[in-house]
C-alpha cells in the first residue's frame, strides 16, 4: 500500500512538473530542501511550499485522492489554488467524503461504479478530509497560492525545481506535528540553495490496523 | 435435522454470490457459513442443552457442527440514514431456523463543525465490547469471545435509541476523540436471569431478538425457556458512557449500564430483574498488535424484598487481558478471561456462586479474500456451585478445541 500510495504521488508530481514545464521556460533555480527530525533522521511527508515575490496565473491543474483500503491515498496532498481534485473511491465500498474546512466546505458521496465530478480547492488554507461512514479515514489538503511544492521522500529530502532568481519563502508543514517549524527565506540567486527544517518533535502519524475483517461497533 | 440447515444455509450464500454481482450502490451484503469440526472434554451438559456447561458444545454434541450461517445487509435509505440488520442461524435448539440479531436506523449527519452527532434506534448492542467488531458483532481475534462479550451477546441488546457526539480532535488539531453516549431501551427485562442461574460463560453463540435459550432451572412458574427481550415492568433502562481515543491507536471506554427492571414485577412467564452494571475498556492498536482489556462489575436482583432491592441478589464481575498479533494473512490470539458471581441476597433459597478463569489460544488463516480457516483451544477450569444442586460435580475442567472454515460473501 505504501508502494502504491508513493507511486500515485510521484504520478502527480510529475504531471504537475510537466505543466509547470509547459508554462514557464526553465529558469534553472533549484532548491534542495531538506526536513531533520529530533533524532537526526530525515522527515518524511513533510509538505513543503515555496513562496515567491509574484505568483504567476493559475493553470487548471487536475489532482487525484484515491480511497483506498478506507484510507485517503495519499493522506497528505499539497495543491495549487484552483486545483480540481478527483476522488475516484478505489474500494469496493462506499464513502460520503466532506470537510467542514473554511477553505473548502463540501459534501461528496462515493458510490460504486458512479463517477462523481472533481471538487474545486479555490481558496488556500488546511482542508481536513473525513469520510462520514467510516469515521477514522482523515486526510489532509494543503492548498496554496504558490505552484512551487512538494513534499519530503522517505530520506525527509525534496528538490523543487525552476524557481524564480529571487528572494523567496520556504514554509514546511505536517499534520502530525503540534508545531510547524518557523518560515525561512532564501535567496535563490546564491549558487547551490540548500534549506533544512529541524523538527522539534518526531511527527507521529498513526499506524492503522489494515485488517479488513474490522468494520467496528 | 443440522445437516438440513446447514446445506440451506450454505445454498443461501451461494445464492447470495449471484446477486452480489449485481450494481447494488452503497449497499453492502454479506454473507456468510462458519462449519466446525468440535471436539469438547467436559462432564457437563452445555447450557444451550439445559445443562450447566459454559460451553456451548458438550460431549453428545460435537464433531461436525454450524458454528453460524449469518447474513448482513447495510446500506443508506437516503444519503443520512442508514439501515442495518443481521440475520444468524446456529443450528441448535433455536425456535427459529434463522433470526434477527441485530436491526437498526442509524442517522449519520455529515459534520459541520468538530462535532459528529449519531442517532440510532431499533435492536442493537451497546457500545461495550472492544472485541466483537466485525460485521455480525464477531470477534477479528478468535472465534470465541470473552466472557464479558459472551454475555453482551447472550442476554443484552439495547431496544431502543442512542445518541452519540464525538469531538472530532484532527478538526481542532488535536491528537485525540472523545465521544459521549447514551441509550435508552426497553424489552431487556429478563436480563440477568442467565448469570444467576448459569454464571459467566465463554463461547460464541449471540441469542436472536425472538429466540431464547433453555433454563438451567425450571422457574416456578414452571417455565422452561428463558426470552432475554421482553418488557415487563413497562419501566425503561438506560446507558451513559464515555470514550477517549489517542491517535486512533489507543482507546479507552467506559459506561454505566442499568436496566432499571423492577425485581418486584413478574408477568407469569417471568421476572423483571434488576441488572448494573460499569464496563471498562482499553484497546491499544499498534499496526498488527493488538491489546484489549475488559472489565466488568455489577449486580442483578430478582423478587419482591422489603427495601425493594430484591429477593435474591447476585454480584458478579469479570475482566480479560488479550493479546492478538496479526502477521500478513495469519492472525495468533492468546486470551486469559477471569470470571465470578456470588450471591449476596437469597443464598439460603438459591446459592448461585462461580469463580473460574478462561484460556483461549486462536489461530486465523485467511486464505483469500473469501475463506477463512481457524483454530482454536478454550480451557476453563473453575467452580460453578449450583451444580452441586443437580448432583454434579461444583468444579471440573471444560475443554473445547475446534477447528472452523468459514466462507464470507
Amino acid at each position: 500500500m505504501f508502494f502504491e500510495s508513493r507511486a500515485r504521488w510521484l504520478s502527480v508530481q510529475w504531471m504537475a512538473a510537466l505543466c509547470a514545464a509547459m508554462i514557464a521556460p526553465a529558469q534553472g533555480a533549484d532548491l534542495i530542501v531538506e526536513v531533520i527530525d529530533p533524532q537526526g533522521r530525515g522527515a518524511a511527508d513533510v509538505v513543503i511550499v515555496v513562496m515567491p515575490e509574484t505568483l504567476p496565473p493559475r493553470s487548471n491543474a487536475t489532482a487525484t485522492i484515491d480511497q483506498i483500503r478506507k484510507a485517503f491515498v495519499p493522506q497528505i496532498s499539497v495543491i495549487r489554488t484552483g486545483t480540481a481534485v478527483i476522488f475516484p473511491n478505489g474500494d469496493p465500498i462506499a464513502h460520503q467524503v466532506y470537510s467542514f474546512s473554511p477553505a473548502k466546505r463540501f459534501d461528496l458521496p462515493l458510490y460504486r461504479g458512479r463517477p462523481y465530478p472533481p471538487v474545486v480547492f479555490d481558496q488556500a488554507g488546511i482542508v481536513i478530509l473525513g469520510c462520514n461512514i467510516h469515521d477514522q479515514m482523515i486526510g489532509y489538503v494543503y492548498v496554496t497560492e504558490s505552484p512551487h511544492f512538494g513534499k519530503t521522500d522517505s530520506h525527509g529530502r525534496l528538490t523543487i525545481r525552476d524557481l524564480p532568481m529571487e528572494r523567496v519563502r520556504v514554509k514546511a508543514w505536517n499534520p502530525h506535528l503540534s508545531s510547524q517549524p518557523p518560515e525561512q527565506t532564501v535567496d535563490m540567486r546564491s549558487t547551490n540553495a540548500r534549506l533544512s527544517f529541524r523538527l522539534e518533535q518526531l511527527p507521529r502519524a498513526p499506524r492503522k490496523t489494515t485488517d479488513p475483517r474490522i468494520r467496528d461497533y | 435435522m443440522s445437516y438440513v440447515r446447514i446445506g440451506a444455509a450454505l445454498y443461501m450464500a451461494m445464492a447470495l454470490q449471484g446477486s452480489r454481482a449485481a450494481e447494488l450502490g452503497a449497499y453492502e451484503l454479506t454473507a456468510q457459513i462458519d462449519l466446525r469440526a468440535v471436539a469438547v472434554d467436559s462432564p457437563y451438559k452445555s447450557f444451550t442443552e439445559g445443562g450447566l456447561g459454559l460451553l456451548r458444545f458438550d460431549e453428545a454434541h460435537d464433531d461436525l457442527r454450524l458454528g453460524r450461517a449469518m447474513l448482513n445487509a447495510r446500506g443508506p435509505l437516503s444519503e443520512t440514514l442508514w439501515a442495518d440488520a443481521t440475520v444468524s442461524a446456529t443450528g441448535d435448539h433455536s425456535t427459529h431456523a434463522a433470526d434477527l440479531t441485530e436491526a437498526s436506523l442509524e442517522w449519520r449527519p455529515y459534520p459541520r463543525n468538530a462535532l459528529r452527532l449519531r442517532t440510532q434506534a431499533g435492536a442493537f448492542y451497546p457500545p461495550i465490547s472492544l472485541e466483537n467488531r466485525s460485521v455480525g458483532w464477531q470477534s477479528p481475534y478468535s472465534l470465541t469471545p470473552s466472557a464479558i462479550n459472551t454475555w453482551i451477546g447472550e442476554e443484552i441488546r439495547t431496544i431502543g435509541v442512542q445518541q452519540s457526539v464525538t469531538l472530532i480532535g484532527p478538526a481542532i488539531d488535536k491528537p485525540f476523540d472523545i465521544s459521549l453516549v447514551a441509550g435508552v431501551f426497553g424489552y431487556n427485562d429478563p436480563m440477568g436471569v442467565l448469570i444467576f442461574q448459569r454464571g459467566w460463560a465463554v463461547h460464541d453463540r449471540q441469542t436472536t431478538l425472538f429466540d431464547g435459550l433453555p433454563r438451567p432451572f425450571t422457574s416456578p412458574s414452571g417455565d422452561t425457556h428463558i426470552e432475554f427481550f421482553r418488557e415487563i415492568d413497562n419501566r425503561p433502562g438506560y446507558y451513559a458512557g464515555a470514550e477517549f481515543r489517542y491517535r486512533a491507536q489507543h482507546l479507552l471506554r467506559a459506561m454505566h449500564y442499568d436496566n432499571r427492571g423492577d425485581p418486584s414485577k413478574n408477568d407469569g412467564k417471568d421476572s423483571a430483574w434488576r441488572s448494573r452494571f460499569d464496563a471498562i475498556g482499553w484497546r491499544t492498536e499498534l499496526a498488527d498488535t493488538t491489546l484489549i482489556a475488559q472489565a466488568m462489575l455489577g449486580d442483578t436482583a430478582v423478587g419482591a424484598s422489603a427495601d425493594g432491592r430484591g429477593r435474591f441478589i447476585l454480584e458478579y464481575w469479570s475482566y480479560f487481558i488479550l493479546a492478538s498479533q496479526r502477521t500478513g494473512a495469519h492472525r495468533f490470539t492468546a486470551r486469559y478471561d477471569r470470571m465470578y458471581t456470588d450471591t449476596e441476597r437469597g443464598a439460603t433459597f438459591f446459592d448461585s456462586a462461580q469463580t473460574a478463569t478462561a484460556w483461549t489460544a486462536a489461530y486465523l488463516w485467511d486464505v483469500g479474500a473469501h475463506w477463512q480457516v481457524a483454530v482454536e483451544a478454550v480451557k476453563i477450569q473453575g467452580s460453578l456451585r449450583q451444580r452441586a444442586v443437580l448432583n454434579q460435580p461444583a468444579a471440573a475442567d471444560e475443554r473445547l478445541l475446534q477447528l472452523a472454515i468459514r466462507l464470507s460473501l
